[in-house]
């Protein structure tokens, strides 16, 4: 990172406003028809990759480009919630996918969970108007 | 350690538990007493005082010294989750050592009872915890990922639990003072699958508090001093990527930078209390204070290495299994029992001979880290 010393008239810079963790994870989806898509942020000074996108690149500020990921990817781990925050319906079942874009995203998982394994392939599934981010995964037919 | 050295001189604490209608000034001002009773000074002669919570509200250090009469010197209030307490303690010290002040007190108090149940609530502009991320469901993938590599089972983290609540029916401290056997571990109910019920700490409320002097101002004191030999506070490094979960990297880091400040290793500990939030918590900090090397931790437990009477007890006050976890009072809460471990003033759950102890807190509930913030402290006698 390198800054140059400016010297100019202070001027307010603009606030970008990105909403709760909800609408942050829905900036990262995309639909078209039927398919589904998650579209990372990624840097175009150090490719740093980062879902749910970011306005800029976290690791060295450059400016960053959309990147659509991979529609399919590994479980890394992945739990049935019992107790949640008050006001939550369970169980419901969570989890972390690795994309080989080497990116891993936090997911509901749906489906037959006795077909969820430890590093078994799953699939990204979604619906525009789906609660939450509007996308999940699950096991890989 | 940078600067002048620094001294622990008296410790309080109330018996963490449900106490639905304390206010947070009940739950603190009671600790705040017993510890600067315990000092042997008058309250007048704190110079500053380091109030750590993270559900209190605004300005919950003043809240707590106006009964006290303890007003008009400097009080700052700390919130780093779960590390809240210990990241006060951590700034208390910095400012003894630095020469700003000669004397320090530090709060750590929450009151997790004024929610009306469910996990711990966490912030949803956090896109994870709007998806449905809760402590337990983190630490429970911790755990499945960690008995899948090393190919231990369900009961291997069911240990945990037992040794704690062994621990805790000795320490009139502990909001849980009756033993669990394996098999009531094994029979309690789910709530992130491996986790169940008696795997996770409770929901509760406490206060604690210390006193912190500089050496020379300790020794004027008639205060059983025990050494601040090492304080370390690390937030954890924010990561896009793959990352191991089976290798807390805040805890790694801190853990090497406090052995590195105190001059010794982990083989010189005499016990340490650690962060076990959860049972699996308890195993991957064995490996990360590296009191073991990695994926042997369990063996630890099931050969009675950390429990009372082993080589290195970890977590003799039952830690926060047993003794409970409102989280800004933990990590000051474990301070306490250090200091009152290191001058032998535990009774029953006492480590003999114990000279040399580590504490340590992490803060978690924040998406691309292993855990937002991380104190380690190493005290001696
Ligand atoms: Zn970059």
């Amino acid at each position: 990172m390198s800054f140059s010393p400016q010297i100019a008239i202070a001027e307010p810079s603009t606030v970008v406003a990105t909403g709760t963790g909800t609408e942050i994870a829905r900036r990262g989806v995309s639909f078209d028809g039927n398919s589904v898509v998650l579209v990372a942020s990624a840097c175009t000074a150090c490719d740093a990759v980062a879902w749910p996108p970011a306005a800029r690149c976290h690791a060295c500020w450059a400016a960053v480009t959309p990147r659509r990921l991979a529609t399919s990817g590994t479980l890394y781990a992945f739990t049935t919630v019992h107790t949640a925050a008050l006001g939550t319906e369970v169980p419901y079942v969570i989890g972390y996918v690795d994309l080989p874009d080497g990116v891993r995203v936090f997911t509901p998982l749906r489906g037959d969970a006795s077909r969820l394994r430890i590093d078994g392939p799953v699939t990204l599934h979604g619906a525009a108007g789906a609660p939450g981010a509007g996308f999940w995964f699950e096991a890989a037919r | 350690m940078n600067g002048r050295h620094v001294a622990v001189v008296g410790a309080g604490m109330i018996r963490f538990g449900k106490y639905p209608d304390a206010s947070y000034p009940d739950l603190a001002q009671p600790a705040v007493v017993d510890a600067i009773r315990s000092a042997g000074i008058e309250p007048h002669e704190i110079d500053a005082t380091f109030c750590g919570h993270s559900f209190g509200g605004m300005l919950t250090g003043q809240r707590i010294l106006k009964g006290l009469g303890m007003t008009g010197e400097a009080i700052v209030n700390v919130e780093n989750a779960c590390s809240s307490g210990a990241g006060a303690f951590h700034q208390a010290q910095a400012a003894i050592a630095s020469g700003e002040i000669e004397t320090a007190l530090v709060i750590g108090v929450d009151k997790l009872t004024q929610f009306a149940g469910g996990t711990l609530p966490l912030n949803v502009e956090d896109h994870e915890v709007a998806s449905g991320m809760v402590m337990p469901a983190l630490y429970a993938m911790r755990a499945q990922r960690y008995l899948h590599d090393y190919g231990y089972d369900a009961d291997d983290l069911a240990r945990v639990s037992v040794k704690a609540r062994a621990n805790g029916a000795l320490n009139p401290f502990a909001q849980f003072r009756k033993p669990v056997t394996l098999e009531e571990v094994r029979a309690s109910r789910p709530i992130a699958e491996p986790l169940n019920l008696f795997q996770c700490c409770p929901t509760g409320d406490g206060g604690a508090a210390v006193v912190l002097m500089s050496a020379e101002r300790a020794r004027r004191s008639g205060a059983t001093p025990v050494w601040v030999r090492a304080s370390v506070l690390h937030s954890g490094r924010y990561m896009t990527g793959f990352r191991d979960f089976t290798l807390p990297e805040i805890t790694v880091r801190s853990a090497k930078d406090a052995y590195e400040q105190a001059g010794i290793g982990p083989d010189d500990l005499d016990f340490a209390e650690v962060h076990d939030a959860f049972t699996i918590a308890e195993l991957l900090y064995y490996e990360a204070l590296q009191l073991c090397e990695r994926g042997e931790a369990p063996r630890l437990v099931a050969d009675g290495v950390t429990a009372l009477g082993g080589r290195v007890p970890v977590n003799p006050s039952g830690g926060l299994l047993a003794k409970g976890h409102p989280i800004g009072a933990t990590g000051v809460g474990q301070l306490a029992e250090a200091y009152w471990q290191l001058t032998g003033r535990c009774g029953d759950r006492q480590v003999a001979g114990a000279r040399i102890g580590l504490t340590h807190v992490t803060g978690g509930g924040i998406a691309g880290f292993d855990h937002g913030a991380c104190a380690i402290t190493i005290l001696a006698a």
